[in-house]
């Protein structure tokens, strides 16, 4: 069995911030991505269902007349 | 089980009092101890062929067999009997009907489907032979296909998920894409063979819907990483 050298496990324990710092932009870079495209489909969304419900009032209105 | 009505009775009658030994031999085999006195079966012979003349099927008058004549409907129910399968085999020829159930309901190509409705058309037949009722064959099927649409539905969501992630991270590979797009196709052949069309709508939906949770996992992500990086800068750690 392997023994685990010291050196790896002080190197496992220390954290830069600006790693941390880095991850963090990069995340944010994401979230703002999701954002957009939440944005984007948000608005598909309402099209369609505009759509749809036009489609419903005019079939609607097509059959009681 | 079906012979013990009136005409079996009289079938095994007028069997019983052809194959009557005469008076005086001796039977073969030593006769099982009576309850009540032989009836006299010339006088319902008789009566029995009168009506069968006149077309009617009901006589009556005629007496209760004892157990002893009644060995020719016992001979029936032995013909008629289903024969017999173990419980495993059973279970396998389950599991083998909702999986070709499945298959013949899911399978995006047309061949495939066909052979699997064929195999679940023969396994359902064999099931039925081992005398699976038609039931509790009806309660597999439902449940085959509930199972089929979860999955369906659960498909649906992953392929959104990846949808959402793929165009997140600017994943602008035509192959990709293309093959979203089939996985799509199929998926929404699937549901629509289910009974449950997919719309463009739905679609839109699901991806916004994973969208917002792909959000959400990044945004607490996002929040981990900040405290962690608070800690750090309190103790100085660097």
């Amino acid at each position: 069995m392997a023994e685990i050298k010291p050196e790896l496990l002080q190197e496992e324990e220390t954290i830069k911030v600006a790693d941390l710092d880095k991850k963090i932009k990069i995340l944010d870079g994401y979230i703002q991505k999701v954002d957009t495209f939440i944005k984007t489909t948000g608005k598909k969304v309402s099209l369609l269902k505009e759509k749809r419900s036009r489609e419903m009032i005019l079939s609607g209105l097509r059959g009681g007349i | 089980m079906t012979e013990c009505n009136l005409n079996a009775y009289n079938k095994a009658a007028l069997f019983a009092l052809k194959s009557k030994p005469q008076a005086n031999q001796q039977p073969a085999e030593k006769a099982p101890p009576k309850t009540e006195a032989a009836p006299d079966w010339s006088k319902y012979l008789a009566q029995v062929a009168g009506s069968e003349e006149a077309g009617s099927s009901e006589f009556t008058g005629l007496p209760r067999l004892t157990h002893s004549y009644a060995s020719a409907v016992v001979y029936t129910q032995a013909a008629v009997k289903a024969p017999a399968f173990g419980a495993a085999s059973l279970e396998t020829w389950k599991d083998a009907f909702t999986k070709a159930l499945q298959q013949a309901q899911g399978s995006p190509n047309l061949l495939v489907s066909k052979y699997y409705s064929f195999k679940a058309g023969a396994l359902r037949f064999l099931l039925s032979l081992a005398g699976v009722s038609p039931g509790e064959l009806e309660a597999l099927r439902r449940q085959a296909l509930e199972d089929l649409e979860k999955q369906n539905k659960l498909l649906f969501k992953e392929n959104a998920r990846n949808y959402v992630l793929l165009t997140i991270s600017g994943g602008k590979n035509k192959k990709e894409r293309r093959i979203m797009a089939e996985i799509e196709k199929q998926l929404s052949l699937q549901a629509q063979r289910l009974g449950k069309p997919v719309s463009q709508l739905n679609l839109h939906e699901l991806r916004l819907e994973q969208a917002q949770i792909i959000r959400e996992n990044l945004a607490e992500q996002v929040g981990n990483l900040k405290g962690l990086k608070e800690l750090c800068e309190l103790y100085g750690r660097n």
